[in-house]
């Protein structure tokens, strides 16, 4: 049967957009992205549900609130996905894993923060695009229950 | 003609005894165990001046007045002796040589911070090839500059932290390569040693100045940061997250940081990663711009922090500061051309 996994996204880098205020989010804009990418169509690959988070944040404006936020989604989803993928930006990702890895408590489920240091839709972003394929795959292969992971 | 070296003990590891109530300063007891040291009458060894401070401090006691007491004895010796050494606790070394490289103006010999983290006296210690090798690098190379040397490294003092709280190899320099580098051969990268200054050696004392150091995390509040921020502070390290960005979307938080800028305090941006540098391009790291937050580039918050108090020591204008502040003075940042 096909894997499933939630796919929160918080925003940060990975899905962002430069303007001419520099890199910033954009709704819907990595969704898009998503989309046009033929790896998610792998055998290997789960099933996708995705959530947008509104607003979409940068990582540096997220507060003890926004923890909550991602806990409390992924304790209602717990017993229907295989695991949970939480892109996220990379400047506060290790206050929020540390954060979630104590409020979370009795986790069962793989919770893998990621991200990438330049976004995804920028042609030359590697970084963007490996970490969100070996997310999938290191998951699919072996489910890893207990804290949350970066 | 034999070289000579002036050895400031200042405290620290290095020269502790073991006590009952564990590892303690105690006064002369370094020297006796220098004395027995037949390695320091090898021929290549300096001949050598010990100054033992009173009290010997652990470094976590240290103070900017303890930075401008080692200054001061550097200046006043600096001509008498072809290199210093100076024996300092590890936790706040980085601290100390950062700010004696900006406090010692036109420095022109070699000023070696070292210690260990085994005192000198026990067998298994660090402290003796520590020692040995920077009263050699002291003595026989002419680097006009204020370096940590330790576990094989030797380090501008200005680019250096401790990142190891129980390995020997306790420094780092995350931002810029080591001046040398000390295995079978003492290799020194001569092409990334400062030049000497013809101008005389002078000491910058750092006075009554206040600043403050500040680290970011989610759910900091405005009235937090309002509070460090009040007078008498002049100047802050605002330790932000990857390439200098701070929550943009805190507006009480963003008006607290720009009313104090508009107040005359000099607010430093500096990154909380230990590799890298503050970049002011993502839209959250340019609310910390229009504040009047002013970029770090890729200081450590150590030499952020020292700089600051030797700026303010000087009594410029804000403006001014916040100008020589993103400039490189000692070699502590990499300048973006």
């Amino acid at each position: 049967m096909a894997r499933s996994v939630y796919l929160a996204h918080t925003g940060g880098t990975i899905g962002m957009k430069r303007t001419a205020k520099g890199y910033a989010p954009k709704p819907g804009y990595l969704a898009e992205h998503l989309a046009a990418m033929p790896e998610l169509q792998a055998p290997d690959m789960p099933r996708l549900a995705v959530r947008e988070y509104t607003p979409l944040l940068d990582s540096a404006d997220m507060t003890p609130h926004d923890w909550e936020r991602i806990g409390r989604d992924i304790v209602a989803h717990h017993d229907q996905y295989d695991g949970f993928v939480v892109l996220h930006g990379t400047d506060t990702m290790a206050y929020s894993a540390s954060a979630l890895s104590f409020m979370l408590e009795q986790l069962a489920k793989p919770v893998i923060l990621t991200g990438s240091q330049i976004p995804l839709a920028r042609g030359t972003s590697r970084p963007g695009r490996l970490p969100l394929g070996s997310s999938w795959r290191a998951r699919s292969i072996s489910p890893i229950p207990g804290e949350p992971s970066v | 003609m034999a070289r000579s070296v002036y050895l400031a003990h200042t405290g620290g590891t290095i020269g502790m005894k073991r006590t009952a109530k564990g590892y303690a300063p105690e006064p002369g007891y370094l020297a006796e165990h220098l004395a027995a040291m037949p390695e320091l009458q090898a021929p290549d060894m300096p001949r050598l001046t010990v100054r033992e401070y009173t009290p010997l401090l652990d470094s976590a006691d240290m103070t900017p007045r303890d930075w401008e007491r080692i200054g001061r004895d550097i200046v006043a010796h600096h001509d008498q002796y072809d290199g210093f050494v100076v024996l300092h606790g590890t936790d706040t070394m980085a601290y100390s040589a950062s700010a004696l490289s900006f406090m010692l103006e036109h420095l022109a010999k070699p000023v070696i911070l070292t210690g260990s983290q085994i005192p000198l006296a026990e067998v298994r210690s660090d402290a003796r090839e520590n020692l040995i090798t920077s009263l050699l690098l002291a003595a026989h190379y002419p680097l006009p500059e204020v370096c940590i040397y330790l576990s094989g490294q030797l380090l501008r003092g200005n680019r250096a932290r401790k990142v190891s709280a129980s390995g020997f190899d306790a420094f780092a320099s995350p931002n810029a390569p080591p001046l040398g580098t000390v295995g079978v051969e003492i290799a020194i990268a001569w092409e990334r040693v400062r030049p000497k200054s013809s101008a005389r050696v002078a000491l910058q004392p750092l006075g009554e100045v206040s600043v403050g150091a500040l680290r970011l995390f989610p759910g900091i509040t405005a009235g937090i940061v309002e509070n460090l921020l009040r007078a008498p502070v002049r100047g802050m390290v605002l330790e932000t997250y990857g390439a200098g960005n701070a929550p943009a979307r805190d507006t009480a938080l963003m008006g607290v940081l720009e009313a104090a800028c508009a107040r005359g305090v000099v607010i430093v941006n500096c990154t909380q990663c230990l590799r890298g540098s503050v970049m002011m391009s993502y839209a959250t790291g340019q609310a910390l711009q229009q504040a009047g937050v002013v970029s770090g580039h890729d200081m450590t918050p150590e030499a952020a922090l020292t700089k600051l108090f030797y700026l303010l020591s000087k009594g410029l204008p804000p403006q001014e500061i916040r100008q020589l502040v993103q400039q490189d003075l000692r070699g502590e940042l990499t300048s973006v051309a």
